[in-house]
C-alpha cells in the first residue's frame, strides 16, 4: 500500500516535470496545483426537518461550549448547533459586515456596546460567566519566573492582539504591576487559543492567558497565579442577532447557558460565576 | 482564414468571460476599499513599514535559500538513477499539499526549542533559537516556497539538450565550469521563472509563519501577517497594505509573462 | 594517433572496430546507422568501449578492461558535429574562442585568435552574430574553427562539408587539411559522400552493415 502511495505521487510528481519540460510555462502546471494545495472543502449534510442556530463565540469559549452545545441538543432534538469560533473583535467584525450567525457570546461587554451601536444587537447582554488572567510558562518552570514582575526573564512573551478582550485584559494586567514588555518581545497571538499554543505547543517562554485556557492546558503548562488584587474580572455576555432567522431556537440556546445546567458546565471549565 | 480550431465557441468565451469576471471582481472589490488619500500615511506607519521591511528581506532571502537546497536536489532528480527517488519526489511535493500551518508545526516539531529533532541541540549547544526569530521567518518561507522552484528547475533541466553540454565537455569543459558556462545560461528560463514564483509564494506565506516565528512586530511580523493582524483594528491601513501586496504580485506576473505565455527561450 | 580496437555500442546493437591512424586523415565511408557517429563520439569518450582498448597519442584513454577511461574533457580532442551544436546563447567568435578559453586564455586574446581563425575560413563577418542567426553553412565553418582551434592532439569530423554551398567546398576543404598536416595530427572524417572523402583523406575505410 506504501509503494502504490509513492508510486502515485511520484506519478504526479513526474507528470508535472514532463508537462514543465515539454511546455517550459508554468501555465498549465500552476492550476494543477493551486488545486492539490488548496484545502478541502468539507460536505456539509444538509439535514431537512432540524434548524441549525449558529453561534459566534470567543475562542476561550471553545471547550465549554463545545459540551454545552452538546447537551443542548440532547435536550432538544429538533435544534442542530453549529459554531464559530473566533477572537470576540473578529467575530464583532464578522457580524457588522452580515456574516449570518444567530448568537453572539464575547470575552468582554465592549463588544455588545459595538454592536448596539451599530443595531446588530437590540437589548444589552445577558451575563453568562467570569473569567480571569493567569501567567503561564513551560512545564517545570525553567526561567524561575516568580510574576508577572519577573517577565524580563522571558525572550519571548506571547499575549492576544492588542484589539482583542484578552489583549486588552493583559495589557490592563501589565500596567497594575507596572511591568512594560518591549514590544520586540511579544507575539501577538489571534485569539486566545493562539495565545495559549505559543506556550504549550511553541517556544514562547511565557503568556498571560484566561484562567480556564491555562487550567485546559493541564500538563502542557506551569501556571503561576495572579492575585485578585491585580488581576481583571473579565465578564462574558451573550444575545441574540439582530435578524437571526431562527430567533426563537436562538433563545432557547441562550436561556441554556445561563440556566443551571449551562452554569454547571461552565464552572467544570474553570469559569466564574456571573 | 476561419479553419475549426482557430474558431471560439460561444460558450466557451461565455465560461472565460465568467473565469475573468471571478478573478478580477475581488481585485476591484479590494482597490474600492482603499483609502486612497490616506494611502501614503498608511504606508508609511511604522507598523507596515516593519512588515514591509521584514517581508522583503525574508522572502529574498527564503528564496536564496531554496535555490541553494533546491538545484543541487532537482539536478540529482533530473539526472541521477538512486534508490528511494520516488519517495524524495514524494518528499519535494509535500510541502505543496501540506496545509500551511499544518507545515508550521512540522517545522516546530524539527526546529522548535521545547522538544525539536534539531532544535533542542541547537539550543542547548550553540544557543541559536530559530522560533520567534527572522531566521524562523525565512525557514517557513523556504520551507513552502522550495518545492516550487525543485519543479521548474526539473523541468528545465530535463528539456535542455544535453548535446551543448557534450560539445561543452569535448571542447575541455570541466564538470563546474560546464555547469557555470553552459547549463546554466540554457537554464535561464526554467530558472527565473522558479525563482520568481518561489520568492512569490515566499512573500505570501501565513499559516507555516505565524505557527513557527509567531507574529511580533518588527521582528517577524511579515505583510501578510501585519494585514490579518490590522483587519479589525486598523482596516483602513490593512486595505492600504494589501493594495500594495496586489501591486507587487501584479508586477510578478507582469515580469513573468514571457514565460507565461509562449514559454522558453524560442 | 588514434587506436581504437574494440566494441562500440551502435543504439542497441554493438559493433567491432578496428582502426589505427598514424599521422594521416582516415575517412570513414558508410551509410546511415553503421556507426560511424557512434564511432566518433566513443573516440572523443562520450560514450565508453564495452570492451577493448582505445589509444590517442601514445596514451589509452579507454580500456574497460583496466578501469581506465579518460573524461572527453581531457583528451584534447578537436570535433566536429554532424549538427554543428554551436551554443545557442553565445556569438560565433565566442562559440569559436570557446577551447581556447577551456585552455587558460584570457576572453580577449581567445577572441583575437578566434576571429583570425574564423577570417581564413570567411567567417569573420558573422563573428557578432548569435550563433542562432547563422546560416547552415556559416555554422558548420565556425564548428569547424572552434575543432581545430584548440591544438587538439587528434581531430574528428562528422560530414564536415554536408552545408557546406558547392563553390567553397575545395576551399574549405584545402584550409581544413593545411590546418591538419600544420597540426600535425591524426584525423577521422565521417562522410556518406564519397567523392569529398577522396579529395580530403590519405586513406578510406568502409563500414557497411
Amino acid at each position: 500500500m506504501v509503494s502504490t502511495i509513492w508510486s502515485s505521487v511520484d506519478g504526479v510528481y513526474s507528470l508535472t516535470v514532463t508537462i514543465l519540460a515539454k511546455a517550459r510555462s508554468l501555465v498549465v502546471v500552476l492550476p494543477i496545483f493551486m488545486a492539490v494545495a488548496g484545502t478541502p472543502v468539507q460536505a456539509e449534510r444538509i439535514v431537512a426537518k432540524k434548524v441549525t442556530v449558529t453561534v459566534s463565540a470567543a475562542a476561550s469559549l471553545a471547550n465549554s461550549y463545545g459540551e454545552i452545545g452538546k447537551q443542548f441538543e440532547k435536550a432538544n432534538p429538533t435544534i442542530k448547533v453549529r459554531f464559530n469560533f473566533a477572537s470576540s473583535s473578529s467575530l464583532v467584525s464578522q457580524i457588522q459586515s452580515g456574516a449570518p450567525s444567530d448568537v453572539i457570546a464575547a470575552a468582554d461587554l465592549t463588544s455588545f456596546d459595538k454592536l448596539l451601536a451599530t443595531g446588530n444587537v437590540v437589548k444589552s447582554p445577558q451575563v453568562f460567566a467570569r473569567n480571569s488572567m493567569q501567567l503561564v510558562v513551560k512545564p517545570g518552570n525553567p526561567l524561575r519566573i516568580s510574576s508577572i514582575a519577573d517577565l524580563s526573564k522571558a525572550s519571548v512573551v506571547s499575549l492576544c492582539a492588542k484589539t482583542v478582550p484578552c489583549g486588552g485584559y493583559a495589557a490592563t494586567v501589565l500596567s497594575r504591576y507596572g511591568v512594560v514588555i518591549p514590544e520586540s518581545k511579544i507575539t501577538r497571538g489571534v485569539d486566545a487559543t493562539a495565545t495559549l499554543n505559543a506556550v504549550s505547543t511553541g517556544d514562547a517562554d511565557a503568556a498571560i492567558v484566561y484562567t480556564t485556557d491555562a487550567s485546559s492546558a493541564k500538563k502542557s503548562v506551569f501556571v503561576i497565579a495572579i492575585p485578585a488584587s491585580k488581576n481583571v474580572n473579565a465578564s462574558y455576555g451573550i444575545a441574540v442577532i439582530r435578524g437571526s432567522k431562527n430567533s426563537k431556537q436562538a433563545e432557547a440556546f441562550v436561556q441554556f447557558v445561563v440556566s443551571p445546567a449551562g452554569q454547571k458546565v461552565l464552572k467544570t471549565f474553570g469559569f466564574l460565576a456571573p | 482564414m476561419n479553419s475549426v480550431s482557430s474558431r471560439t465557441p460561444r460558450f466557451v468565451r461565455l465560461g472565460a468571460l465568467l473565469g475573468v469576471a471571478f478573478l478580477a471582481l475581488p481585485i476591484i472589490g479590494l482597490l474600492r476599499r482603499v483609502a486612497w488619500s490616506t494611502l501614503w500615511a498608511q504606508l508609511t506607519d511604522v507598523a507596515t513599514r516593519d512588515a514591509l521591511r521584514i517581508s522583503l528581506y525574508a522572502s529574498v532571502c527564503a528564496t536564496v535559500l531554496a535555490l541553494v537546497l533546491g538545484l543541487p536536489l532537482a539536478w540529482c532528480l533530473a539526472r541521477m538513477q538512486f534508490a528511494g527517488r520516488r519517495f524524495v519526489r514524494a518528499l519535494v511535493l509535500l510541502p505543496m499539499v501540506l496545509p500551511p500551518v499544518v507545515g508550521g508545526v512540522a517545522l516546530l516539531g524539527a526546529y522548535g526549542k521545547t522538544n525539536g529533532l534539531l532544535g533542542g541541540v541547537l539550543d542547548s549547544v550553540f544557543g541559536i533559537q530559530l522560533t520567534y526569530s527572522l531566521w524562523g521567518v525565512i525557514i517557513a518561507e523556504t520551507f513552502v516556497a522550495l518545492p516550487f522552484l525543485v519543479l521548474a528547475l526539473e523541468g528545465g533541466l530535463r528539456s535542455i539538450d544535453t548535446k551543448y553540454e557534450e560539445s561543452a565537455a569535448v571542447m575541455g569543459a570541466t564538470d563546474f565550469t560546464r555547469f557555470i558556462r553552459v547549463t546554466l545560461p540554457l537554464l535561464k528560463p526554467s530558472l527565473v521563472a522558479g525563482l520568481m514564483l518561489a520568492w512569490a509564494r515566499a512573500l505570501g506565506e501565513f499559516g507555516a509563519t505565524i505557527t513557527f516565528a509567531g507574529n511580533i512586530q518588527g521582528r517577524t511580523q511579515t505583510a501578510p501577517l501585519a494585514v490579518y493582524t490590522m483587519l479589525e483594528s486598523n482596516p483602513e491601513g490593512a486595505y492600504a497594505l494589501s493594495f500594495l501586496l496586489v501591486a507587487v504580485s501584479v508586477g510578478v506576473l507582469v515580469g513573468l509573462r514571457d514565460r507565461w505565455i509562449g514559454g522558453g527561450s524560442q | 594517433m588514434i587506436s581504437l580496437h574494440g566494441t562500440v555500442a551502435v543504439g542497441e546493437f554493438a559493433r567491432r572496430f578496428s582502426l589505427d591512424v598514424d599521422n594521416e586523415i582516415v575517412g570513414v565511408f558508410g551509410a546511415n546507422g553503421t556507426g560511424k557517429t557512434s564511432l566518433l563520439r566513443t573516440i572523443a569518450g562520450l560514450c565508453p568501449l564495452s570492451e577493448g582498448e582505445l589509444n590517442v597519442n601514445g596514451a589509452i584513454v579507454d580500456a574497460p578492461a583496466e578501469h581506465t577511461f579518460v573524461q572527453p574533457e581531457l583528451r584534447r580532442i578537436g570535433m566536429v558535429f554532424q549538427d554543428h551544436s554551436l551554443f545557442p546563447f553565445m556569438t560565433a567568435v565566442d562559440n569559436a574562442a570557446f577551447p581556447l578559453q577551456m585552455l587558460g586564455m584570457k576572453r580577449i586574446a581567445a577572441r583575437k585568435l578566434a576571429i583570425e581563425m574564423m577570417e581564413q575560413f570567411g567567417v569573420a563577418n558573422v563573428g557578432q552574430q548569435m550563433a542562432t542567426t547563422l546560416s547552415g553553412g556559416q555554422s558548420q565553418r565556425v564548428a569547424i574553427v572552434r575543432a581545430l582551434i584548440g591544438s587538439p592532439k587528434a581531430v574528428l569530423l562528422d560530414e564536415p562539408l554536408s552545408a557546406i554551398d558547392e563553390e567553397s567546398r575545395e576551399g574549405v576543404r584545402n584550409h581544413i587539411r593545411e590546418h591538419l598536416v600544420r597540426l600535425g595530427v591524426s584525423a577521422i572524417v565521417v562522410s556518406h559522400d564519397r567523392t569529398e572523402l577522396d579529395h580530403l583523406c590519405t586513406r578510406i575505410e568502409n563500414y557497411t552493415r
